[in-house]
């Protein structure tokens, strides 16, 4: 049993994920005009669904499944799969790429997917791939896709260009992830570089030919963008920075300086004017709020998310904006490379998930005030416990207790107005609610 | 241009995966932990539905009242497939067992562990006898060998036989029977709500939601009270029901109170199970009051208003007779019928006979369709529709029940008709 000394088990009611076959497609679906055929259960293929669903509302329409039933494992997907390309094919759709992934179970039977796209005489270029929960979570099948797809149709021919950079680890499928990219490209922009990709949120296949004009990679997810970047730094060339994430107004000067030094910037100033003209509206502001409000305190901060978000947050809200006894930070999966402290040094604890899990018990009886910036299955588990009077800002997916219609970056200077604005509405309304009670 | 909806679903089986199943049944169940023999991201997709489980009923207005217990997984990874996952479950069994201290012990099978071939019956009988304490498995293998109900009835069926043995009865006193969003979901609480006004107390509802050390009182129950549903939820329900009274003696009434005939008659059947039929007598009095009522109200907005009703589900799941009687109550115009594209044509031809009954109304097809949804003022459907103009009412799996579940359904429609926003779904 020696191998098994380090797995850590745990409950999984605790704790947020997906399978790699969400992951994977995500990738995917962050590339305009690509498709994506799940070779797996319909259970499998609808969660994935699902999840997709919450960010980008069409992809119902992009993202298919072969459907197979139990008889596969024996006889094989392969007439499966087949009817469901000529489905597509009957439907007149042409995506520039259809990405073929299997289902754990379906990739363990050994299907030929290549093989059997060829037979399809598919009329678009494919890229196919075993996948599923046996790879990982999401970050695994993220990371594994993107590999893949960028491997083919990487242009290696393209020239290296001045002041040209991409972002690497980016997904529209964490909560904000489409606007956290937007605002993060502005700020690049704004600061004089150009930026030619960000692989995985929105930037087109042609664009991802051409990453090899990059001076510099930017890895802004650790554990979704450090793969690609090595692989990058291998056929390319192009050296990579691991700059985690812009939050708070002094935690994107920092960024923009950190990649400053391995890349410098024409034009810092234009990006630091704009910092101080938030700054200071932020603080006249927020001095307004406290006349009114009182000061933002809490015992005891939580921050629970994907990894290099909750340790770049973490930072920024506890030295930026809220003050608290003590910072608990949880990552819902380990970082690749960095030690968390990499990111994050205002951490009282630093909790893995998976490793070593919040002691949702003691947190529910802990009598102090509260503030959790999570997710809501951190605050189901604070709900079933009884304690439901904590300030609570949804900062991950899933997000069940509000709906996202507008453009919301939680990174750079807009994020920076936005986590502001969440925070404090959602300590005034626990005010209201109190008071309410009282 | 035909009607299109907005997801495509082709299974006709493997449409779910057992472990869910097994893990539903023992959700609440305090004392229990369950370990699912799978990837770890199995696991994630059972803790995703039950924090939507957890919203929705505080979206209903409901409240939990306890949390669910432990869910485990062994954590297959690729290199398990060459070697085996026996250790790694072993290992994960030493831990529960360690870490919670459980009564029971559940193990779920993925197909991911059936494709490899593992022996998780040996594995079970093993810890039972190392650990001192049940341990129950089921070889369902994901969506291998069965479907989620085969997981939840399977499950069910183990706590029946191994548990719950004949002990003295309780008039007065009932145990619902069946899962359906839990005590706190619609299901139960209108349910309960209909037998406590007949002056019977529930028990608990078996088999989530009851703690393990309270399993044997199920066998206390004057009577058991399926929560059934379609299809296999009725038929696996049923045989659970027939089991416990084969075994416990307690009879059991396995009707589906959905709608507002199927109502009335429920309460009969329950009166008449119970000896009560005085009781019953006079909540169904008090029943069609509340619900002339409310009906009256409506149907000042609801007559003659043109209603489209789009079916793409197997009969086995959507009986169309409590719709078309909502409908027929709501004096709705119903301009006809459309069949999506959603059938082959076997099911498509049962579901036509089944249409048959009522020759009035007027079948579509749905190339034909798209033109007569143009005319609706409301449609009521089986399957989200891609055309964002029409105003939408999702008719669900499993409808609300009894009197509040038909007021219910009949005040969307009325708020749906009273709208001036144009298009969009609801959901009841």
């Amino acid at each position: 049993m020696s191998k098994l000394e380090n797995v850590h088990w745990g409950d999984v009611c605790e704790r947020v994920d997906t399978c790699a076959l969400t992951g994977a497609a995500a990738f995917v679906a962050g590339i305009p005009r690509t498709e994506i055929l799940v070779n797996g259960p319909l259970w499998c293929y609808f969660y994935a669904l699902r999840y997709l669903e919450h960010g980008a509302y069409g992809m119902a329409q992009r993202f298919h499944g072969s459907q197979p039933d139990n008889t596969a494992v024996v006889y094989g997907s392969e007439k499966y799969i087949l009817a469901a390309l000529k489905r597509l094919q009957k439907e007149g759709r042409e995506p520039e790429l259809l990405f073929i992934e299997s289902s754990c179970s379906m990739s363990l039977i050994g299907d030929d997917l290549n093989g059997i796209a060829a037979k399809a005489a598919l009329p678009c270029p494919y890229v196919t791939m075993d996948c599923g929960g046996l790879i990982g979570g999401f970050a695994e099948g993220y990371t594994k896709a993107a590999l893949r797809v960028v491997d083919k149709c990487l242009d290696l021919s393209v020239q290296v260009q001045e002041q040209v950079v991409n972002i690497l680890g980016q997904t529209d499928f964490y909560l904000h992830g489409r606007d956290d990219t937007e605002e993060m490209v502005r700020l690049l922009q704004q600061a004089g570089y150009r930026v030619q990709a960000v692989p995985g949120s929105g930037s087109s296949l042609e664009k991802l030919k051409h990453l090899g004009h990059a001076q510099l990679n930017i890895v802004t997810n650790e554990e979704l963008g450090l793969p690609l970047a090595e692989y990058l730094k291998k056929r390319c060339g192009t050296p990579y920075i691991l700059a985690g994430l812009p939050y708070g107004i002094e935690g994107t000067k920092s960024w923009l300086a950190k990649i400053g030094e391995a890349l410098p910037a024409p034009a810092l100033g234009a990006v630091y004017e704009e910092a101080e003209f938030v700054a200071e509206h932020l603080t006249s502001l927020l001095n307004d709020a406290r006349g009114l409000g009182g000061e933002l305190w809490a015992d005891r901060l939580i921050i629970s998310g994907p990894p290099t978000q909750a340790l770049c947050l973490g930072e920024a809200v506890r030295r930026e904006w809220v003050d608290t006894s003590e910072l608990w930070l949880c990552c819902q999966r380990g970082l690749p490379h960095n030690a968390p402290e990499a990111y994050c040094q205002a951490a009282d604890k630093i909790y893995i998930s998976g490793e070593k899990d919040l002691p949702w018990k003691d947190i529910a009886q802990f009598t102090g005030s509260l503030l959790l910036l999570g997710s809501s299955s951190e605050s189901s588990l604070l709900y079933r416990q009884g304690r439901a009077d904590f300030i609570n800002c949804n900062i991950a997916f899933p997000a069940k207790d509000e709906i996202h219609l507008t453009k919301q970056p939680l990174v750079g200077l807009e994020g920076s107005k936005q986590l502001v604005q969440k925070i404090w509405n959602a300590y005034i309304k626990q005010c209201i609610q109190k008071q309410g009670e009282a | 241009m035909a009607i299109k909806t907005k997801r495509f679903i082709s299974s006709r089986k493997s449409c779910s995966c057992s472990m869910p199943g097994v893990w539903r049944a023992v959700a609440y169940c305090q004392g229990v932990v369950v370990i699912f023999h799978s990837p770890k991201a199995c696991a994630h997709v059972a803790r995703t539905m039950d924090i939507n489980a957890h919203y929705r009923a505080i979206a209903d207005g409901s409240r939990e009242n306890a949390g669910a217990i432990p869910l485990l997984a062994s954590q297959l990874e690729e290199k398990d497939s060459i070697f085996g996952g026996v250790e790694r479950l072993e290992a994960c069994i030493a831990y529960a067992v360690q870490e919670y201290k459980p009564e029971c012990l559940v193990i779920a099978t993925s197909c991911v562990a059936g494709v490899i071939g593992d022996d998780v019956e040996s594995v079970a009988r093993r810890a039972e006898k190392l650990y001192k304490l049940p341990v129950l498995s089921l070889d369902c293998c994901g969506f291998l060998d069965g479907e989620y109900y085969q997981g939840y009835y399977g499950i069910t069926e183990l706590l029946v036989k191994r548990f719950l043995q004949p002990l003295p009865r309780t008039a007065g006193q009932v145990v619902l029977l069946g899962d359906n969003g839990g005590p706190w979901g619609h299901y139960a609480q209108e349910v309960t709500r209909l037998l406590n006004a007949m002056g019977i107390k529930v028990l608990g509802q078996f088999p989530g939601y009851m703690a393990f050390k309270d399993l044997p009182k199920v066998a206390t129950a004057e009577a058991i009270i399926v929560l059934g549903g379609r299809g296999q939820t009725h038929v696996g329900l049923s045989k659970i029901a027939e089991l416990l009274q084969e075994r416990l003696g307690i009879p059991y009434l396995a009707k589906y109170p959905v709608g507002w005939d199927n109502t009335q008659k429920w309460l009969e059947d329950v009166g008449r199970l119970l000896g009560r039929e005085q009781a019953a007598a006079r909540v169904l009095v008090e029943e069609r009051q509340l619900f002339t009522k409310r009906l009256q109200a409506y149907l000042k907005v609801t007559r003659q208003k043109k209603t489209v009703l789009c079916i793409g589900r197997l009969l086995q799941y959507f009986h169309p007779e409590a719709v078309l009687t909502t409908i027929r109550l709501l004096q709705l115009d119903l301009i006809g019928v459309v069949l999506l594209d959603a059938y082959d044509s076997k099911e498509k031809q049962i579901m036509v006979q089944e249409l048959a009954k009522h020759p009035e109304l007027k079948l579509y097809t749905a190339d034909e369709g798209e033109t007569l949804l143009q005319e609706a003022e409301l449609v009521l459907t089986t399957h989200e529709l891609q055309n964002r103009q029409l105003k939408q009412i999702f008719l669900p799996m499993l409808p609300r029940v009894g009197t509040k579940g038909e007021l219910d359904f009949m005040e969307m429609i009325y708020r749906r008709l009273c709208s001036k926003i144009k298009g969009g779904l609801s959901y009841v």
